[in-house]
């Protein structure tokens, strides 16, 4: 399934920038996200939890920022697995950065995600709204990493 | 391996669940229960079955208040008299899934698993229903509206249990509908939209109005632009049409097997339209 | 809500006795009352339960499988990872749902975790999911051309097309007369492209085999429709002798519309490998998800038809292209999808000029298999949809267009030199529209609904032409108890062959068909049978060795009444059992038996054709479309169909609504999703399968007789070409209705909706 849409956030660009091309804060703003481990420069992993109809998934993750333009541009490939579930989500999530004037900036995202296995059976109808609402969280979890976080008082 | 708990009385249900918590899992007719425990997706430390706890079942009616305990099933909520007084019910359960599922799936079931799919949910907010929660700490009523507070997500903690669903169904003067596209007979609802309507006594002019939906939303949702836009308007068909095309700005649908958001919405319309009609139709109406 | 009226059928009997008659399936009672036992009732004590662990990704390398964690579990006898299993596996996974490794453990729940605990690498490759993409130069590569993994059906081809070079699983090609000069003869040329989509068969009994090794023979038990070919199969990909491999049929085989015809690398060898390590049987099942992706479906195909007519109407040349989408392994069946769509219209139509060009192609998409009329469905959805199509630009009606070109018996068709045989099209054609204009139904007055109809013609050929002559033998026993058993090479999946034997003994013999046992197949010397209960040929073959062995049991108890009751052999009649005399003695059949007999008389029946006589079929719905919603209902449906002669009446209305319910699935829900590989839908609450409410209000089968002459009693096939006219008819229905021609079925209620709105803005 394909998401993308835009939001404005209320810092500049290279504010923006700077938290968007940094990978390990990337991944905490990922709802569920804990334990997260550097592996490179550019690749993390840890464990992503989420609930949905009782049901908890545990998915080991993967992220790895394979490219980035600054100070606009990043593509990030994401995979998590959960063996218990024998389910695997692949997302490929691209981000792009426009100042849009008065100290605000406009981040558009395309999110290319597939779910496989047993969470997948289930029925791309109940997954699809939550992974609708987790993007939403994180979106938000990014908004306020700069407009309240450390980012913020980065000059 | 799972622990399988049947408690016999409602103060047995109320315990166990209060010792387990988040551990257990409460089950009755299992018709959504066991898709996931077959798929490997749940495994609950605990397993309380409340399928044979009498305080739980049987449908009570009285002078203005119909009562439904959290146990009974599809099929015994179409077989009483209340399915046919109350069409939107009778509608909705005649279009649930097959007759397996409405032998075993139960009302309290459909409630606590808080799927915006469900059928059964929009005549219930039609009808202004109230959730009866219980619990160790004594019992509270939540109105339907507020109890999904969010995606498949009830306003439960984790030591309370559906108990039962009342609404006021005295008013003989209102008349319903649920009217559902499916993609077969018996699917998951593309669009599902209940409506129940009050008119004046010349049947010329909407007195109140209840319209809800299911699958378009995190939860299922009233229509409260379409409600709006009728009560004290005229009963004619473009009156309806035209109030019905407001229904596109209380839903928020997603692309999915069952249809785009797009199609949703125009069906939503449609279906709207089509429900308000039916049931206006019911009053006796000369349109 | 549709309800189903049974209307009176019209049939010309030609027998009093009991071929002809309505008799009741001989198996229908008990699989009502459940107490019928299927393959996955099977549980022999001893058995050990597989799990498998199948991949998520459509095409990867297996790098490393850790299997200890799996086998330090209590319970786990024994855990393989695919480059050890038998065979000839290798250290691939090409779509999802194949196999990486897998676990037999003393019960199912054991060997479930253990399939989880497996800890195992893979790295993905590049995967192809389109069958044209799949065929170019700069695809990955999922197989080399012309893969040989033992499947059936190899031949060699040769490729002229430049456009054709890798992942080609088979090709053919054909040219019949002068294309170019038919086209340019023509008034008019007509072109479309039509796609038909992946199904799934959706039986009730998913896959289950018990393998179990009796020293270095392999015994299968389960359904397999097709039992000396998956013998074949199956030995030849373990590489062993075909006669270490024995196939058991369960006492009630399982429903399969084509879905258990074949082996399935998912399934048998699989369960040999484990069978083998742990010298156990390993019973293994799959479950629904399984079911759908990692057995077989309906091959999706792409079609390019060209058409040039005469302004009367006269077919001067087609074209027919296809590519068809053949899945990630052979099943020696992506040749019969081309061959069929290749050979059909020249079946039913006088075509002059007509050049055929097809290729079945490898992608890492879930398997093709063998479906209901395999390529015949496909390719007669494309083929009446473009007919119709052909018939409006000349401004011709469809059935008169339609008759005008039609063959009839007798006819030389061009790619066989093989003249017709029996052809009944002409009177489907002329019944079926009589019949269609009875039900017709008022108006309902409603603006928002819109009505149309239509009506296609299919064929399909009875026995399978893979090979140039079929036979089949059997074996006929009559027991002390009265009981005659009937030893064959069917395998009764609910299409009712194995009642349509007991008819045909009681027919020939006089006794009762409830005296008449018909035994589960089980691979065996005594008497031969290759291709089983496949391409609609049990009664046509099967049906012949059985009524030839009947004859014989017949003519043998007729010869010993006589002599036992001292009256010439001309005065026996053996009715009900009995063999009477004239003047009143009678003997029971049971007591003709003899010292030397042993237990039992035991005698054989053989029948061979060389023919795949053609079935034929004219279909007729109507359809009514909300304009608002874009919902289609199929409110009439009659199917006229030519069985050669009906020996079950009864049965074969049961085809023939059967064939409805798969055809209105074809054309309006059900396809089985695959986004790059991966399905979105292999479920049955998100796989949509029809209900009775689904149906059309009112279904009529004529049925009409043409008598073939190679066929016993004049029968030909009726299950398989019973199929191919029911989609198009309804598309045809449809496109009347709503004046658009849809090209990619299954059309579903937004399809219509959009088109139909986008056509009021305009």
């Amino acid at each position: 399934m394909q998401t993308e849409d835009e939001i404005t956030i209320e810092a500049e660009q290279e504010q923006l920038w700077a938290l968007i091309s940094d990978p390990e804060v990337l991944v905490n703003c990922v709802p569920g996200a804990k334990e997260v481990t550097q592996e490179s420069e550019t690749e993390y992993t840890g464990v992503i939890e989420r609930s949905l109809a009782g049901v908890t998934l545990s998915l080991n993750g993967e992220v790895d920022m394979i490219e980035r333009e600054p100070p606009t541009y990043v593509k990030v490939d994401a995979v998590g697995e959960d063996s218990r579930t024998n389910s695997r989500m692949d997302a490929t999530a691209e981000m792009t950065i426009a100042e849009s004037g008065d100290g605000a900036s406009e981040l558009s995202y395309v999110i290319d995600m597939e779910f496989t296995g047993r969470l997948a059976t289930l029925g791309s109808r109940l997954v699809k709204r939550k992974i609708r609402s987790d993007i939403d969280e994180f979106f938000e979890n990014v908004r306020d990493e700069l407009e309240n976080g450390e980012a913020a008082s980065d000059g | 391996m799972t622990e399988y708990l049947k408690p016999v009385d409602r103060e047995s249900a109320r315990r166990y669940l209060d010792e387990h918590r988040d551990s257990a899992k409460i089950v009755a007719g299992g018709q959504s229960l066991s898709l996931l425990l077959r798929q490997g997706l749940l495994d609950p430390d605990v397993m309380i079955d409340i399928s044979d706890v009498d305080e739980f079942s049987g449908i009570e009616t009285g002078p203005d208040r119909v009562s439904i305990g959290a146990v009974t099933t599809y099929e015994q909520l179409e077989s009483h008299p209340v399915s046919s007084t109350v069409e939107t019910l009778g509608d909705s359960v005649d279009v649930i899934a097959d007759r397996q599922v409405r032998t075993a799936g139960t009302i309290g079931g459909a409630i606590s698993h808080a799927d915006p799919s469900l059928d059964i949910v929009p005549p219930l907010l039609c009808l202004d229903a109230t959730v009866r929660i219980g619990s160790v700490d004594g019992e509270r009523t939540v109105p339907l509206e507020e109890f999904h507070d969010g995606y498949m997500a009830a306003d439960l903690a984790q030591n309370e249990l559906v108990e039962g669903i009342t609404f006021d169904g005295s008013a003989s003067d209102w008349e319903s509908n649920y009217a559902k596209h499916s993609r077969v007979s018996g699917g998951w609802a593309t669009v599902g939209i209940a409506s129940r309507v009050r008119t004046t006594d010349d049947r010329d002019a909407f007195t109140d109005v209840r319209i809800a939906a299911a699958a378009v939303g995190d939860t299922a949702v009233r229509l409260s632009s379409v409600e709006d836009a009728l009560i004290g308007e005229p009963t004619d068909r473009e009156t309806v049409a035209d109030a019905a095309s407001n229904a596109t700005a209380d839903i928020d649908p997603l692309d999915d097997l069952s249809g785009s958001a797009e199609y949703k919405k125009h069906l939503a319309r449609t279906l709207v339209e089509r429900s308000i009609n039916r049931t206006v139709d019911r009053t006796g109406g000369v349109r | 809500m549709s309800r189903l009226r049974r209307d009176e059928r019209t049939v010309q009997r030609q027998s009093e006795r009991v071929v002809g008659s309505d008799v009741p399936k001989i198996d229908a009672e008990d699989k009502v009352a459940g107490d019928a036992r299927f393959g996955s009732d099977l549980e022999p004590d001893d058995v050990l339960y597989a799990a498998v662990l199948y991949s998520t990704r459509t095409h990867a390398e297996i790098d490393d499988v850790d299997l200890s964690p799996a086998m330090a579990i209590d319970g786990v006898e024994c855990a393989l990872a695919r480059p050890d299993f038998m065979g000839k596996f290798d250290d691939r996974v090409r779509h999802y749902g194949d196999v990486i490794a897998a676990i037999a453990a003393t019960g199912p729940e054991t060997a479930d975790r253990a399939v989880n605990a497996i800890d195992y690498d893979l790295t993905p490759l590049d995967a192809v999911h389109d069958a044209r993409e799949a065929v170019d130069g700069d695809a990955p590569t999922v197989h080399p051309n012309n893969l040989d993994i033992a499947q059936h059906a190899q031949h060699d081809f040769t490729i002229e097309n430049e456009n054709y070079t890798k992942n080609i699983d088979d090709y053919h090609e054909l040219t019949v007369g002068d294309p170019d000069r038919g086209f340019e003869e023509a008034d008019h040329v007509v072109t479309g492209e039509y796609t038909t989509p992946r199904v799934s068969h959706c039986n009730l009994d998913t896959h289950c085999t018990i393998a179990e090794w009796d020293d270095d023979t392999l015994v299968l038990t389960e359904t397999l429709a097709s039992h000396g070919r998956s013998q074949r199969e199956i030995a030849g990909f373990l590489e062993i002798d075909p006669e270490r491999v024995k196939i058991k049929e369960p006492p009630s085989a399982s429903s399969s519309f084509g879905g258990r015809s074949l082996r399935k690398l998912t399934v048998e060898p699989v369960a040999a490998s484990l069978a083998r390590e742990v010298d156990r049987p390993v019973r293994l099942q799959l479950d629904r998800e399984r079911e759908f992706v990692s057995t077989a479906t309906r091959h999706q195909t792409q079609f390019t038809l060209e058409t040039g007519i005469t302004a009367d109407g006269e077919i001067t040349a087609m074209s027919v292209d296809v590519v068809t989408d053949t899945g990630a392994y052979p099943n020696g069946v992506g040749h019969v999808v081309l061959k069929n769509s290749r050979d059909r219209p020249l079946d039913v139509y006088r075509i002059p000029n007509y050049e055929y060009e097809g290729v079945a192609a490898f992608t890492n998409n879930v398997p093709g298999g063998e479906y209901r009329a395999i390529g015949s469905t496909q390719l007669t959805f494309a083929l009446e949809s473009h007919l119709d199509e052909v018939a409006a630009r000349a401004g011709l009606d469809r059935i008169t267009f339609r008759r005008k070109n039609l063959v009839e018996e007798g006819y030389v068709r061009p790619h066989t030199e093989v003249p017709i045989g029996s052809c009944g099209v002409d009177d489907c054609l002329e019944r079926g529209l009589r019949r269609f204009e009875e039900l017709e139904r008022d108006e309902t007055g409603d603006p928002r609904i819109t009505r149309g109809w239509g009506v296609a013609v299919g064929a399909h050929p009875t026995t399978s032409g893979a090979t140039s002559e079929d036979s089949s033998e059997a074996i006929l026993t009559l027991t002390a108890d009265g009981t005659v058993t009937a030893h064959t090479g069917a395998v009764d999946q609910g299409q009712g062959i194995d009642t349509v034997i007991a008819q045909i003994v009681g027919h020939e013999t006089g006794i009762p068909t409830s005296r008449v046992d018909v035994e589960p197949f089980s691979t065996t010397d005594r008497f031969a049978d290759h291709l089983g209960s496949i391409a609609s040929r049990s009664t046509y073959i099967i049906g012949a060795a059985v009524r030839d062995a009947a004859i014989a049991l017949e003519r043998e108890l007729h010869d010993r009444a006589a002599s036992a009751l001292d009256v010439s052999a001309d005065a026996i009649e053996i009715q009900d059992g009995v063999a009477a005399s004239p003047n009143g003695e009678g003997i029971p059949v049971e007591q003709l038996l003899s010292p030397t007999d042993g237990d039992e008389l035991e005698v054989y029946g053989s029948a061979s054709s060389t023919e795949t006589p053609v079935s034929y079929g004219a279909h007729f719905a109507a359809v009514e479309v909300d304009v608002e919603t874009g919902d289609v209902d199929v409110l009439t449906f009659v199917a006229s169909q030519d069985v050669g002669h009906a020996i079950n009446p009864k049965m074969i209305e049961g085809q023939l609504e059967g064939a409805i319910q798969h055809g209105i699935e074809f054309a309006l829900y059900s396809e089985l999703q695959l986004d790059r590989g991966m399905p979105k839908n292999a479920n049955l609450a998100d796989y949509p399968v029809i209900s009775p409410k689904e149906m059309p209000e009112d279904v009529a089968c004529e049925i009409v007789e043409s008598n073939e002459q190679s066929g016993p009693y004049g029968a030909k096939g009726v299950g398989t070409p019973s199929m191919p006219p029911v989609a198009p008819a309804i598309m045809n229905a449809l496109a009347d209705a709503t004046g658009n021609r849809f090209r990619d079925p299954p059309i579903d209620s937004e399809t219509v909706y959009t088109e139909l709105s986008s056509e009021d803005r305009r």
